[in-house]
């Protein structure tokens, strides 16, 4: 429509070239700046703080590897890993097998229904991590209503806040999204004729779900347990909330470096850490199934 | 209807002719059987999904100063405490504050990025969009010690601006992937066919490109908002005394009493982000609805 009133003015006659070679020939520029633009932008305040901050853990407080080899002969750092790679397994783990149900129906259902449910799912997903730990306190708490429920079964009226099953449960809430979100993407495209076929060819219901649809899902269920893994490595807000002291994850530690030792290197030098072993996992998995990231747009 | 849970019949079940129904009905009563205790365990799962967080806008509006479940009494006393505490109320409106311009700058640069992406024919473009999509997958906890430095080392701790573009950097990756999926579909030879009928290229970017891509701008910008009006890591480290936001106000409260008012403060995060999606759902129902047509 609107390209009609320009469609009047005609070409500049000098220019002879056809508007093909016009094109590449004006284009470049404007890209260039395009892309440029923000690729500065993010060189500037997002490249700039990463790498000082990587910095930092081999400057602060002297030069070298000092950080490193304190981070490597301190017990409590190398228990610190330990708790955090098996609550972020436990948490993986339980997120995959509580989201593959879901995934599954949601992938079967009439699409009505799915569009239905899925907000249920992303809804949480929306929802601020602090305020869904939150949510957590209330319920897991002295007076909370799992509490209650558990009471005749406990004996005692005692909450387990502060506990690793309470961060555990609720890491696993606050994840659980992500397995359902991509499993169900790989679900959907699973040709619907190929478990029918296995059908049609005398297989029970559940040998054609084992052995025809099951081996098409299990990228998506792998790729997405260890993107949970990899989330639930870094989680600060969950463990600080919910957790004690005694499920002081990497991501804690690293906050009591600075906020209460002040200690810039070594909260640097964990975070280093955590971000080449992050890194690399996320790589790994990129590598092994090609299931892109999550990003429902 | 249940039967095509366990094994994905063709759209309408009808029994295929020539075979008896009473042959497969064993089958089909245990395929029904499982069909139900799926749709049981799902129900739970989706439960275990959604339950707290109702659980924390019903607490919002309890009745009494502490948290407690099933509510002792229904009241709006937490909401009038909320709205006359002015620490709350400046928190809330700095946070929008915050993610409205963190939202800004993102969308110009995400929707920027996206389309020089599409565009370029240069080298080089993954290595860009690895820088553009990293934000999403690097541990916030990482991020939040970088910036923290950084702030630290140039002094500005506690700037709402400078807290602003550093979350904009979180919400460039949504917008840039909204953005590109969106110029996927777009034809790009209809940039072609207005530059060639003498248009400019800004123009061309203004009148054709922008305009069929501002629901996926939309969405993208909504994300970027959410993204940095809900975020608690980062904030708990730069924020210094100048620049309490709604989740640092949030934070430094539950650590020190657990009382309704910071039911309400959760619920209003709840509403405003819960909110804002369920706004972007609309507008893509609605432009698919407009394409139908």
């Amino acid at each position: 429509m609107t390209a009609q009133t320009s469609a009047k003015r005609p070409p500049p006659a000098a220019d002879i070239r056809p508007p093909a070679a016009r094109r590449r020939a004006r284009r470049p520029g404007f890209v260039t700046a395009a892309l440029g633009l923000p690729v500065a932008f993010m060189a500037i305040v997002y490249a700039y703080p990463v790498g000082a901050m990587l910095l930092k853990s081999v400057t602060e407080p002297t030069a070298g590897f000092g950080n490193f080899t304190e981070a490597a002969t301190d017990r409590t750092m190398w228990h610190v890993l330990w708790i955090t790679v098996r609550m972020s397994a436990e948490v993986a783990v339980l997120t995959v097998l509580l989201g593959f149900p879901v995934a599954y129906f949601l992938a079967r259902t009439s699409k009505r229904k799915a569009r239905f449910l899925v907000l249920l799912v992303v809804i949480p997903f929306w929802t601020s991590i602090l305020v869904r730990s939150f949510a957590w306190i209330v319920l897991l708490g002295d007076n909370g209503l799992v509490t209650k429920i558990l009471e005749p079964l406990t004996g005692d009226g005692q909450g387990m806040l502060y506990s690793e099953s309470a961060v555990i449960i609720a890491m696993t809430h606050i994840l659980l999204p992500f397995p359902i979100l991509i499993i169900k993407g790989t679900l959907d495209q699973i040709d619907a004729s190929l478990p029918r076929a296995a059908r049609s060819l005398g297989a029970g219901p559940v040998r054609a779900f084992a052995h025809v649809y099951l081996p098409l899902a299990v990228p998506a269920i792998v790729s997405s347990g260890m993107l949970v893994f990899v989330i639930a490595l870094g989680f600060y807000v969950t463990p600080a909330l919910v957790g004690g002291p005694k499920q002081s994850t990497i991501a804690v530690v690293i906050a009591e470096a600075v906020q209460v030792n002040f200690d810039w290197g070594m909260a640097a030098t964990l975070a280093t850490l955590l971000l080449i072993l992050a890194t690399a996992l996320t790589m790994i998995v990129r590598r092994l199934t090609k299931v892109k990231g999550l990003v429902t747009l | 209807m249940t039967a095509d849970l366990i094994t994905p019949a063709p759209a309408r079940p009808k029994p295929p002719p020539g075979r008896r129904r009473g042959k497969r009905s064993p089958a089909t009563r245990a395929e029904r059987a499982l069909g139900w205790a799926l749709r049981g365990l799902v129900a739970l799962i989706l439960a275990f999904l959604v339950i707290p967080i109702l659980i924390v806008v019903l607490e919002s509006f309890n009745s009494v100063d502490y948290l407690s479940f099933p509510l002792e009494g229904w009241s709006l006393t937490h909401y009038r405490e909320f709205f006359a505490d002015s620490a709350w109320v400046d928190a809330t409106l700095l946070s929008a504050r915050i993610a409205l311009l963190a939202a800004a700058i993102a969308t110009v640069v995400g929707t920027a990025a996206a389309w020089g992406l599409a565009r370029s024919p240069a080298r080089g473009k993954g290595l860009v969009f690895a820088l553009m999509y990293s934000p999403l997958v690097i541990p916030i906890i990482v991020l939040a010690m970088s910036y923290y430095f950084t702030f630290a080392d140039f002094r500005v701790i506690g700037h709402w601006q400078v807290i602003a573009v550093a979350y904009s950097v979180m919400g460039v990756p949504y917008v840039l992937v909204a953005v590109s999926s969106a110029l996927q579909q777009f034809d790009s030879e209809l940039e072609n066919a207005a530059r060639t009928l003498g248009a400019s290229l800004p123009k061309t970017l203004l009148r054709i490109t922008l305009p069929s891509l501002t629901s996926a701008i939309s969405a993208g910008a909504l994300f970027a908002f959410v993204i940095a009006f809900d975020e608690a890591v980062i904030i708990l480290f730069v924020s210094g005394t100048g620049s309490v936001t709604l989740p640092r106000k949030l934070w430094d409260s539950v650590r020190y009493d657990l009382t309704p008012t910071l039911a309400v403060a959760g619920t209003i995060l709840i509403a405003v982000c819960v909110g804002l999606f369920l706004l972007s759902e609309l507008i893509k129902i609605l432009r698919e609805r407009r394409e139908r047509r």
